[in-house]
C-alpha cells in the first residue's frame, strides 16, 4: 500500500519468455512459478485420489463376488494407468491443461507456444520420475531455478514451459473527476512522463472509490504537485491535474496514431474486409 | 481521439476473435465447423497485426496486454495434427517400436550387459558361498521365496489370486521401468544404478533359491514371463542410458535440440517396453504359476524368447532407413 505513492516503476515478480508468430509478431508468455504449479499439483494429487477411491469401489462392489483377488488385481491397475496416465493423457487431450492446472489458471504448451502433442506430454510426465527423486520433486524444482524458465527436468526434455494464462480484459478510460485541468498534449513529453507513469495514474482513478478524501489528495498530490508546479497551473485540485495528464497522454497517442495512419500500412488494414 | 476509433473499429472483431477462442478452447475439436476454423484464422490474424500496429505505434499497455493475451491465447490453438488412429496403433508394433529399438542397439547391448554381468557374478558367489545372497536380500523374504518355489506351482493358484499378482506386477514393474528410463536424466546414472541393482538382487535371489534345490521350479517359473519382462527392463534402461548420453554429449546440436530429434524414438521405445511387461505381468500372472509341466515351461518359454528377440531384430525391416 505504501508503494501507491511512489512512482518507482513496480516489478512483479514473474518472468516472461518472447515468442514469435509465423506473421513475425512477438508476444509474451508469462511462466507459471513453483508455487501455482505445486498447488495444480497438489490438486491434481486429491483428484487422482479422489476417482481412484471412487471407481475401486465400484470395482469392489461389482466384481468381488467372482473372487476378491480379481478386485484387488483390478484395483492395482487401476492405480496404475491413474498414476501414470492422468497427467499424460489429460495434458495431451485437453490442450495441456489438467483439472489442477485449469483452477490454478496454468498451461503446458511448447517452447515455441504450440500446443503440446502426445509424445511430449509422455515424455515431461515419464520423467516426473526422475523429478521427484528424491524425495518430493526436489530434482524438479532444482532445475526449475537454475533453467532460468521454470522448466523441470521433464520440460527440458519434453522442451515444453507451463505459463499462466493471462486474461487481461480491454479497458475503456477509468471514471474522471469532471472539469479536469486542460494541460497541453505536448507538455507531458516535455516533462518526461512515460507510459508507465499514465498507467499508474490509470490505476489510481480505477481504485479512487477505495479512499477518502484526504487520502486520495495526498496520494495525487506527490505527482499531481509538481506537476501543476511546473507547468505554473493555479488552482485546481491535484486529482483534477492527475486527469488531465492522463487526457492528454491519450491525446498524444492519437496524435502519434494519427501521423502513421498516413502512410497507413497495407497488410493491416487489407486483412480487414 | 484517433486511438478511441481504431478501438472502437477493430473492437467487433475482438470480441469476436474471443468468443470464437471460448467455443475452441471448450468445445471438442471434431464439433468446430470448417467456417469457424476459417474465421478463426482470418480474425486472428487480424488481431495479431493489430497487435504489432498498438506496440509500433504506442497505443498504450491496455491495448497492448490485451491484444498480447489474445494471440497468446490464439498462438495455443494451432497444434499438430496427430490424431492416433487404429491404424496407427496396429503400425506402433509393426514398425515403430521395433524400429526405435534397433535405432539405439548400442545402448541396449550396453544395458543388456550392465544387467546380465551382476546376474552372472552375483549368481557365481551365491554359488559357491550361499551365506552371501542374506547379505545382498533380505533373509526372511529369500526364505519366504524359497518356501514358495519348494512348494512348486503343481497345484497350480485359484484364479482370484493370479488376477490379484498380476495387478501388481502391472503396478509394480511398469512403475520400474518409466523409473529405470526416467531416472537416466541423471546423466544415465539412475538407470545403470538400476539395472545393476536388480541384476544383483535378481543374481543372488535366483542363485540361492537354485543352490537350495528347487532349480527346476524357479527357472520353469521364470523363463516364460522373463522372456517380455527382462527384455523390457534392459530396453528401458537402455532408453535411460540414451537419454543421459544425449545430455553428456549433444554432439553438433544444443542438448534441448538433441533431446527433442531423438524424443520420438525413446519414447516409442518406453511405450513399447511397458506393452511387452503388461503381456509379462498376465504370463506372470496366470501362465508362469500354472500346473502346467516344467518341461512344457521350458519349451513355451524358450519358444517366447526366440519370439520376443526375432520380432525386436526383424519387425519393420522392409522400408525401414538406415
Amino acid at each position: 500500500m505504501n508503494q501507491v505513492g511512489s512512482l518507482a516503476p513496480v516489478k512483479r515478480i514473474s518472468e516472461k519468455v518472447s515468442v514469435q508468430t509465423p506473421e513475425q509478431i512477438q508476444f509474451e508468455f508469462e511462466l507459471a512459478g513453483v508455487s501455482a504449479r505445486m498447488m495444480a499439483y497438489l490438486l491434481d494429487l486429491l483428484i487422482r485420489a479422489g476417482v481412484i477411491s471412487v471407481v475401486s469401489t465400484i470395482l469392489v462392489m461389482t466384481t468381488s463376488w467372482a473372487s476378491e483377488g480379481l478386485s484387488a488385481g483390478l484395483v492395482l491397475i487401476l492405480a496404475f494407468v491413474v498414476e501414470w496416465g492422468y497427467n499424460t493423457l489429460l495434458e495431451w487431450r485437453f490442450n495441456g491443461v489438467t483439472p489442477g492446472k485449469k483452477a490454478l489458471g496454468i498451461r503446458v504448451v511448447r517452447t515455441d507456444g504450440v500446443s503440446i502433442d502426445f509424445v511430449r506430454s509422455a515424455m515431461r510426465n515419464f520423467l516426473r520420475a526422475a523429478d521427484i527423486f528424491p524425495f518430493f520433486y526436489a530434482a524438479g524444482v532444482l532445475t526449475m531455478f537454475f533453467t532460468g524458465t521454470q522448466r523441470r527436468l521433464g520440460d527440458l526434455a519434453a522442451d515444453t514451459m507451463v505459463i499462466r494464462e493471462k486474461r487481461s480484459p480491454l479497458r475503456d478510460l477509468p471514471p474522471l473527476p469532471l472539469n479536469p485541468v486542460e494541460i497541453p498534449a505536448g507538455a507531458l513529453m516535455q516533462l518526461g512522463i512515460r507510459d508507465r507513469d499514465l498507467m499508474i495514474i490509470d490505476e489510481f482513478f480505477r481504485r479512487r472509490h477505495l479512499f477518502s478524501e484526504d487520502r486520495a489528495d495526498e496520494i495525487a498530490a506527490v505527482l499531481g504537485d509538481p506537476v501543476a508546479k511546473k507547468l505554473g497551473i493555479e488552482g485546481g485540485g491535484s486529482e483534477l491535474v492527475l486527469a488531465g495528464m492522463l487526457l492528454a497522454g491519450n491525446e498524444v497517442r492519437s496524435s502519434w496514431y494519427g501521423r502513421s495512419t498516413a502512410t497507413s500500412i497495407p497488410g493491416a488494414s487489407g486483412g480487414a474486409r | 481521439m484517433i486511438k478511441q476509433d481504431f478501438m472502437e473499429q477493430r473492437r467487433v472483431r475482438w470480441e469476436r476473435l474471443e468468443q470464437v477462442l471460448r467455443r475452441l478452447e471448450t468445445g471438442r475439436s471434431g464439433k468446430i465447423a470448417q467456417h469457424e476454423l476459417d474465421e478463426f484464422v482470418h480474425l486472428y490474424r487480424i488481431a495479431c497485426s493489430d497487435l504489432a500496429r498498438a506496440r509500433s505505434q504506442d497505443l498504450g499497455d491496455d491495448v497492448e496486454s490485451y491484444l498480447n493475451a489474445i494471440v497468446a491465447r490464439g498462438h495455443k490453438q494451432f497444434r499438430p495434427r496427430t490424431s492416433p488412429d487404429r491404424r496407427r496403433f496396429f503400425e506402433f508394433f509393426t514398425h515403430d517400436f521395433p524400429r526405435a529399438v534397433r535405432a539405439q542397439k548400442w545402448y541396449v547391448l550396453a544395458a543388456t550387459l550392465l544387467f546380465v554381468v551382476p546376474i552372472v557374478i552375483t549368481a557365481w558367489a551365491v554359488v559357491n558361498d550361499p551365506d552371501i545372497a542374506y547379505s545382498l536380500s533380505d533373509p526372511a523374504q529369500l526364505e519366504m521365496l524359497t518356501d514358495a518355489y519348494a512348494e512348486g506351482h503343481q497345484g497350480g493358484r485359484s484364479e482370484g489370486e493370479d488376477s490379484l499378482m498380476t495387478g501388481f506386477y502391472v503396478h509394480n514393474n511398469v512403475g520400474i521401468a518409466f523409473r529405470c528410463f526416467a531416472t537416466g536424466a541423471f546423466f544415465g546414472l539412475g538407470s545403470i544404478f538400476f539395472l545393476v541393482l536388480n541384476g544383483v538382487m535378481g543374481g543372488a535371489v535366483g542363485a540361492y533359491i537354485c543352490v537350495a534345490g528347487y532349480s527346476q521350479s524357479f527357472l520353469s517359473f521364470v523363463i516364460g514371463h522373463g522372456a517380455f519382462e527382462l527384455t523390457a527392463i534392459v530396453l528401458s534402461g537402455a532408453t535411460g542410458i540414451k537419454l543421459g548420453m544425449i545430455l553428456v554429449n549433444p554432439g553438433p546440436y544444443s542438448r534441448v535440440d538433441a533431446l527433442k530429434m531423438k524424443s520420438r524414438q525413446m519414447i516409442n521405445v518406453v511405450l513399447g517396453a511397458a506393452a511387452m511387461l503388461l503381456v509379462a505381468a498376465l504370463l506372470e500372472g496366470f501362465w508362469s504359476p500354472s500346473g502346467a509341466a516344467p518341461m512344457i515351461k521350458f519349451i513355451v518359454g524358450g519358444v517366447l524368447w526366440v519370439l520376443v528377440i526375432s520380432y525386436l531384430m526383424l519387425a519393420g525391416r522392409v522400408g525401414e532407413s538406415r
